[in-house]
């Protein structure tokens, strides 16, 4: 029975993970910043409460009851942190971007009950595998089964619950089970006393509780706006939302697009079309581009391509769009592509007047893959000689700040990089057009073509277009752009424009108080990690702990690596994602299965096989390394199997290398041993999640990510070599 | 003893945290900031309004009368204490010269269709979250960039006016209240030379400093944020009362002033709010004070916030015709009649504008074409 509860266990994490993190996206929006807090927030208080718990126990022997009373409060926290969640929205400011700090620090202090009896649950499941088998396999066998637990999870929320069934649902469905589970486990231990019944009556009412009043806390969450509905997409949290005449559409909890919206729709129509001669067939790429459509059609091509990552957003609006927006859809030159743009335009035999992007400007590692050289020069060859690339990017009428201008200028010169020409229209929001031809954009051309074609327009006006067209303003910023110094281009794997938009966003939040307040905050966590030998950094001192916490930082960081190289290569297409987020899971079962079998092997025999699995780790980060750019001209077939290889000896290197690590330390009490062994793991893979969007991939670029990877691996053996002779095996 | 030492470190960790979150939480925010930059010594000028009290200088300019210890910086970023003087850090250092349309500004009651040229250095003393300027107002004079690199001193803005057929120059996009100095050179010099100065501002101003300065504005566009103390608090940083002051001060020394009332979806578009400040503005700036009410699109840290809704822009304007308000206009709203400015008594169309382009004006002599209505403002 334990192996299976075991199994749920994993399976429960796994699920818990990813149905909070859609939770919190909705209120953080989802980018690098938020994924690296999340999921390290997610790892340190679960390493936390798997180290803490033995702290906390009470009375060794009732080990099983705490692990039931673990599952009976995971039960009654689990939707309990959905609503505060849902209702905090209301703690801060109305329409406000949350910044970095309150980003960092709500996380933490939200996650920390929940993952603390999640991490606690871990060491308890391994005592009580220790009482019944030999300690030495009990950390083996949890970590296991745990790991299938995560694999089926990973699997059944991949491919069956996102987009289908609620995460609310998920979390009810999971707190129930998990009061199935906690209820079985008190029974079958004879421990079933009025006490513990009323325990589970509480918890079955609390979750009740909580699906009555789901509903009225959806709405408190969109205070002062018209709540209209709410989807989970495969891919973010759609919220209809109405304020006055004003319809908005928040893609995780980020205002994504409003109707009617002539002033954001018409510019980024109107420029590239006013720029050519005769537009005939025209490409638009970005989700929330459908109030371009219209504006495209005033132009009379003879055929709009429109291409979208999901159909969750054109399903989501088409009922509350206007007649006109409605009248584009439907309207037969308009051909609808259910696609990654990347991908579309990759295989694309056509050739366009103009290709219209109206992507979000990249606010996440995912969407650099749209600013890179090697993008445009897939665009440049299926645009006509004298075609138009347009794209429009955040930026500032009459001042660029530092960080702007090398935002700006990291778009203009990789643009200018691949095609002859680049026209900037200044703005808030820059226009930027680029061509293999001289484009005429004098003012008498263009008004002239808006006159010809008729065009009726609230926005774009003549008095807009001369007054934007300002010979000034242009040649100021096409100058300074042009001749900023020091940016590199943005490519595939070297993903500048991205950093230099994170630094642009980040600026909004700067100040003096929020730096002394991060140091303040990293004294405080220095203080607690390194204040004894009672403290969670002595773990430090274990030398398998040390290899661990290395295990988990370069596995997390290669699994990041991995999954992004991939969607480089071969694009987003959710089903192969998923499964690459599987093969992770897989390669950890199977490693720790596999080092299973080497329980009874000698001490030194431990020793060898820890220094043979990192140098195989250091290895396959390198041989990625050098693999990954010529897997462009393979088929699809073999770059995923390649990718699926990489992904399952990462995992499984790592599960092994943890198992194997737990039969080597010297520690007695399984409880110890499990806690400072799993938190290393996880706080390594903290650290890693954390740095890896954060810091070395903007700042080495993803091939230099992968050295950067092999680098740490290297160290960190070395290290553990330098402890393991200083100390004895 | 170690582990005594250990708390301590804890003790003050945790001290500074709660000090440093009582600061954030504190409306408005401290008086004082420090950059964490060196300053160049060489674009330090003398700053009017300083008066030197105990242990350091009072920086009398704004409401905030920011105290500051040698070294210390005002609210501003820009006004500092050096060598237990006040010292400005941008003058003569504008971050952004442009020539605009004076419809941007927007001022509809001076030479409608001419160009102005417009400047503006780094710093701001209030910290709106909306910030159209953002990058200009809440940045520091050292980590900025100035116009290609140059000093611009007061006598080269006049003549980069008068280069470019500018009828006159705007201080704007920032606070050009923070770089008082160079205003008030500047607009001095402007008026020998026959130029007109606008001045672009939130209003939040000493009346002291603003008596000096009115005489040379031709006109004072001000933003009234809202009508609430507690938008003013939480979302702009700074006090309602401060700027109705400084309106009434205006109407005192007789400039021409416009008003501009951003409407934030959510945050100040109570109508309530808006009637109690058309009457505040009908019975003590008068029914011929311009009033905007101008849409707001996603800004700064309020990038997260839908446009104004067109409705409620047009109930605001009904609202403040109702209050007897005469020249009540809609901004950002290309193409509505709202932009346009009427005969208050024979209704017609005087200044037909769309965007910023002038479609048709029938203002002769600063009267009404059509019935010859004087119409306040300068028309030639």
């Amino acid at each position: 029975m334990y192996n299976f509860i075991f199994i749920f266990h994993g399976l429960l994490a796994i699920l818990t993970q990813l149905v909070i993190f859609r939770e919190l996206s909705v209120l953080f929006y989802g980018n690098e910043l938020f994924l690296g807090t999340f999921l390290s927030s997610w790892l340190f208080w679960v390493g936390m409460g798997s180290l803490w718990v033995r702290r906390l126990l009470l009375k060794a022997q009732l080990k099983v009851d705490y692990f039931a009373y673990g599952f009976l409060t995971i039960s009654i926290f689990l939707p309990l942190l959905f609503l505060c969640i849902r209702l905090s929205k209301g703690l801060f400011a109305f329409g406000q971007l949350i910044g970095p700090l309150a980003t960092i620090s709500y996380t933490f202090l939200v996650m920390s009950g929940l993952c603390f009896v999640i991490g606690g649950q871990f060491s308890l499941a391994c005592a009580i595998a220790g009482d019944q088998t030999k300690a030495a396999g009990a950390l083996g066998r949890v970590y296991l089964y745990e790991a299938l637990g995560s694999v089926v999870g990973g699997v059944l929320f991949t491919y069956i619950l996102i987009g289908t069934v609620p995460t609310f649902i998920v979390a009810v469905i999971l707190s129930l089970i998990s009061v199935v589970v906690g209820g079985k486990l008190l029974h079958s231990e004879k421990k079933m006393s009025a006490k513990n019944l009323l325990l589970i009556a509480v918890s079955l009412a609390m979750i009740a509780f909580y699906f009555k009043i789901e509903p009225t806390v959806n709405r408190l969450q969109w205070r002062k706006y018209t709540f209209i509905q709410q989807k989970e997409s495969r891919n973010a949290t759609l919220s209809l939302v109405k304020l006055g005449s004003i319809k908005s559409v928040f893609f995780d909890g980020l205002l994504a697009a409003s109707f009617p919206g002539a002033e954001n729709y018409e510019p980024v129509a109107h420029w590239p079309l006013l720029a050519i001669d005769t537009p005939g067939r025209i490409l638009v790429l970005g989700d929330t581009s459908l109030g371009i459509l219209k504006e495209v059609l005033k132009h009379h091509p003879h055929v709009l391509d429109y291409v979208v990552l999901d159909h969750s957003f054109i399903d989501f609006v088409t009922d509350h769009l206007d007649a006109e927006d409605r009248a584009a859809l439907r309207d037969a030159r308009v051909h609808i592509y259910y696609q990654d743009p990347r991908l579309f335009v990759k295989n694309s035999k056509a050739q366009y007047d103009a290709v219209i992007m109206n992507i979000p400007e990249v606010p996440n590692l995912k969407l650099n893959r749209f600013f890179t050289q090697e993008f445009y020069a897939q665009l440049k060859v299926i645009l006509r000689p004298n075609g138009i690339l347009a794209l429009s990017v955040v930026s500032s009428e009459n001042y660029l700040s530092r960080q702007t201008q090398m935002f700006n200028a990291s778009v203009y010169q990789t643009m200018r990089s691949v095609f002859q020409t680049a026209e900037i229209i200044p703005g808030e929001s820059m226009m930027l057009l680029c061509s293999s031809s001289a484009i005429d954009i004098r003012p008498e051309t263009i008004l002239a073509r808006f006159k010809n074609r008729k065009i009726s327009n609230s926005y774009v006006i003549p008095s807009y277009l001369e007054y934007k067209l300002d010979v000034h303003r242009r040649a100021d910023i096409e100058r300074l752009l042009a001749e900023t110094s020091g940016i590199e281009m943005n490519s595939d794997f070297k993903p500048t424009t991205y950093h230099y938009f994170s630094n642009l966003w980040q600026n909004k939040f700067a100040s003096p108080l929020g730096y002394l307040m991060g140091s303040a905050f990293l004294g405080m966590i220095v203080f607690f990690f390194f204040r004894g030998k009672s403290s969670p950094g002595y773990f430090a001192q274990r030398k398998e702990c040390v290899l661990v916490f290395k295990f988990g930082f370069i596995s997390i960081l290669l699994e990041l690596l991995l999954l992004f190289s991939f969607q480089i290569i071969s694009g987003y297409v959710y089903w192969q994602m998923g499964m690459l987020f599987a093969a992770f899971m897989l390669g950890l079962f199977l490693g720790s299965a596999l080092g299973g079998l080497s329980r009874d092997k000698k001490k030194q025999t431990h020793f060898l096989f820890l220094i043979i699995l990192s140098v195989a780790i250091v290895v396959l980060t390198v041989c990625a390394r050098f693999l990954i750019p010529h897997l462009v001209n393979l088929s699809s077939h073999q770059k995923m199997l390649i990718f699926l290889m990489c992904l399952i000896l990462a995992g499984g290197l790592s599960g092994a290398a943890f198992v194997i690590a737990g039969f080597s330390i010297r520690e007695q009490d399984v409880l110890m041993k499990a806690g400072s062994l799993y938190s290393a793991d996880l706080w390594g893979a903290a650290l890693g999640a954390i740095l890896s969007a954060n810091f070395i991939i903007p700042k080495f670029g993803l091939l230099g990510a992968f050295t950067f990877a092999a680098i740490a691996g290297i160290f960190g053996l070395v290290i553990f070599l330098v402890l393991s002779f200083k100390r004895g095996l | 003893m170690k582990r005594a030492g250990a708390y301590l470190f804890l003790l003050l960790n945790i001290v500074l945290c709660l000090g440093v979150v009582g600061l954030v939480a504190l409306q408005p925010p401290p008086h004082t900031v420090t950059s964490l930059f060196p300053v160049d010594n060489q674009r330090i000028r003398p700053a009017e309004w300083g008066t030197w009290g105990c242990l350091g200088v009072q920086c009398q300019l704004c409401p905030f009368r920011c105290f500051l210890p040698e070294g210390a910086r005002g609210i501003c970023r820009v006004r500092m204490n050096v060598g237990s003087k006040l010292k400005t850090l941008v003058y003569a250092q504008p971050v952004s010269v442009h020539i605009d349309p004076i419809e941007k500004k927007p001022v509809y009651h001076m030479l409608p269709g001419s160009k102005i040229l417009s400047i503006a250095t780094v710093g701001c003393n209030l910290r709106c979250a909306f910030c159209q300027n953002w990058e200009i107002s809440q940045s520091y004079p050292e980590r900025s960039t100035i116009a290609d690199g140059q000093i611009l001193s007061p006598e080269e803005v006049v003549a980069l006016a008068i280069k470019y057929n500018c009828d006159a120059i705007a201080y704007t996009y920032s606070e050009p209240i923070i770089f008082y100095e160079y205003v008030m050179d500047t607009a001095k010099l402007a008026k020998q030379k026959g130029l007109k100065n606008v001045l672009v501002s939130a209003g939040y101003i000493n009346p002291e400093p603003l008596r000096e300065l009115a005489p040379y504005f031709d006109v004072i566009k001000i933003d009234l944020k809202g009508f609430n103390n507690q938008f003013y608090r939480k979302v702009v940083g700074g006090q309602l009362r401060y700027v109705l002051e400084t309106l009434k001060e205006l109407k005192r020394q007789n400039v021409l002033t416009e008003i501009v009332n951003l409407v934030v979806p959510g945050l100040n578009d109570d109508m309530d709010e808006i009637k109690q400040m058309c009457e505040w503005i009908y019975n003590n700036l008068g029914p011929d004070t311009p009033l905007f009410f101008s849409r707001f699109t996603p800004q700064y840290k309020l990038s997260n916030l839908p446009v104004t809704p067109l409705e409620t822009l047009e109930r605001a304007r009904e609202i403040a015709l109702q209050a007897k308000l005469r020249y009540v206009y809609i901004g950002n709203v290309a193409g509505h009649t709202g932009e346009s400015t009427y005969c208050p008594r024979c209704k017609r169309v005087l200044v037909r504008r769309y965007g910023y382009a002038i479609l048709e004006n029938n203002i002769q002599k600063g009267r009404c074409r059509f019935c010859g209505e004087k119409i306040p403002g300068l028309w030639e």
